[in-house]
């Protein structure tokens, strides 16, 4: 088996960081044509880069890192390096000092937008978003009290899309197995799931006793889902 | 004459750069003679002896398992690697008792059981168990259950020596276990997930005799063990009426 690296391709991010990258060179462009006493375009740039450097607060936003930059260090090294050397060439860069300062604000304002995409893209409380792509599951005994089963890739991907999440008592199943009532309810384990593509979602999931129930464990919730019909080759 | 100096300085640089990843990413053609082996597995053991090397077997290209014998035939297990272009001592366990040996730990992929056990002993097949405890969790309205898992390998003993990759439910169990335990975000948010009720996963193993009884090794010889780079995870023995009272019935 080879070792396949994990590509996380979260879409949405990556439309709002093309989108601003977009608006970026746009802001640029059209200052540079505007001026009418320009500065050589490479030092342009590296001043508009130099820019971007800031005192920032980071958090999270919905679990998305989100900076606030406070205060223009960048600016400051620029204004400070030009302004001793050559007191006449300072206005020409000052503009393009302050437009990378401006940057973090639009990086901010992606960020924001980030979790809002992404939540009319995908739903993160539909099962079926994280066992999108099916062709090659399979199921694995996670334990020894079952039988070894194989997986009815078909008849799953017919009961996932009418499924339905089910209400469930954990303490109560719990319960059940510790008193040795039942071994355990979730016996195997899928394998080869995909969640929908550039949701960079992942869930594990695992299959009831009788095929009928999915555990599906995901990195905040945990869904269980009931179907009418065994998902199990064995099952009816 | 400066020109040529300047042109030609980058392509040397480049050419020393190139060599040297080529020398260290090069595999030597041959295993290590044996006396070599026993040379440095010594060198760790604290002045103990090395008897004999009982096999050399290469695992993937870049990776070797050569079990030994070592004073009063006591059994080791000794796991090598290819470093710098040369073969290299990655870790010893003075004593045979399985192993779980994790070339690349993030990898599952590269995972492999190592044992070997005294003959007198007379093991005649090892099950390794792999368990995570059953867990739930309940917060406001979110309910959650974390399934048991109790999974068996068999090995036969039929060398008194291995090497054995994990079986592919595991590699698929530890990836995804992994997968929901390192949540790509940080933060706050990822303080307060659910990763807390789930359990460790945990390997212990039964050794049984030709009668199919389960047993337990007399000749587990020293508990000294020396590690250099490669990790070799000890699996401890258990006592199997105990799984089966928890977990089969």
């Amino acid at each position: 088996m080879s070792y396949d690296f994990e590509w996380s391709w979260n879409l949405p991010e990556i439309i709002l960081l093309v989108f601003a990258y977009a608006i970026l060179i746009t802001i640029f462009t059209i200052t540079y044509k505007k001026q009418s006493e320009k500065p050589h375009i490479g030092k342009a740039l590296l001043a508009a880069l130099v820019g971007i450097f800031s005192f920032s607060v980071n958090f999270q936003f919905q679990g998305y890192p989100i900076s606030i930059a406070i205060l223009p260090l960048g600016v400051g090294i620029l204004y400070f390096f030009i302004k001793r050397r050559n007191e006449d060439r300072w206005p020409l860069y000052r503009r393009y000092a302050w437009m990378g300062f401006v940057f973090n604000y639009v990086f901010l304002l992606t960020g924001l937008l980030t979790p809002l995409l992404f939540d009319l893209m995908y739903d993160k409380n539909d099962p079926t978003t994280y066992l999108a792509q099916t062709d090659e599951a399979e199921v694995h005994l996670s334990h020894e009290s079952a039988e070894p089963q194989t997986l009815h890739i078909e008849r799953l991907e017919k009961e996932l899309e009418n499924a339905q999440i089910e209400e469930f008592d954990s303490m109560r199943w719990h319960r059940e197995a510790e008193d040795r009532e039942e071994k355990e309810r979730f016996p195997y384990v899928l394998s080869g799931v995909q969640a929908e593509s550039g949701s960079d979602l992942r869930a594990v999931t695992f299959v009831e006793k009788d095929g009928k129930g999915l555990l599906i464990q995901t990195e905040e919730d945990q869904f269980y889902v009931r179907t009418e019909q065994s998902v199990l080759e064995e099952g009816e | 004459m400066k020109k040529k100096f300047i042109i030609g300085i980058p392509i040397l640089l480049i050419i020393i750069i190139c060599s040297f990843i080529f020398f260290n990413q090069r595999i030597p053609e041959n295993l290590p003679e044996n006396s070599t082996l026993i040379d440095e597995i010594e060198s760790t053991l604290d002045g103990r002896k090395v008897d004999k090397i009982l096999d050399r077997q290469l695992v993937g290209e870049r990776h070797a398992f050569f079990p030994y014998i070592g004073e009063n035939g006591r059994r080791g297990i000794s796991v090598w690697s290819v470093e710098k272009g040369k073969w290299t001592l990655g870790a010893v366990s003075n004593g045979g008792e399985p192993a779980l040996w994790k070339i690349d730990q993030d990898n599952p992929d590269t995972f492999y059981f190592v044992w070997n056990l005294h003959p007198d002993d007379q093991v005649e097949q090892l099950e390794i168990f792999f368990e995570r405890e059953r867990n739930f969790n309940i917060s406001g309205s979110q309910q959650r259950y974390i399934p048991q898992i109790f999974s068996k390998d068999e090995m036969e003993n039929n060398k008194d020596y291995g090497v054995q990759a994990i079986p592919e439910s595991w590699k698929e169990l530890l990836e995804q276990q992994a997968s929901l335990e390192q949540p790509q975000k940080t933060g706050p948010a990822a303080m307060f997930n659910h990763s807390e009720s789930i359990q460790p996963l945990q390997l212990s193993y039964v050794p049984y005799n030709e009668e199919g009884e389960h047993i337990q090794l007399d000749e587990k010889g020293g508990q000294y063990s020396f590690y250099n780079g490669e990790q070799l995870d000890m699996i401890p023995w258990v006592d199997p009426s105990m799984l089966k009272e928890e977990q089969l019935q």
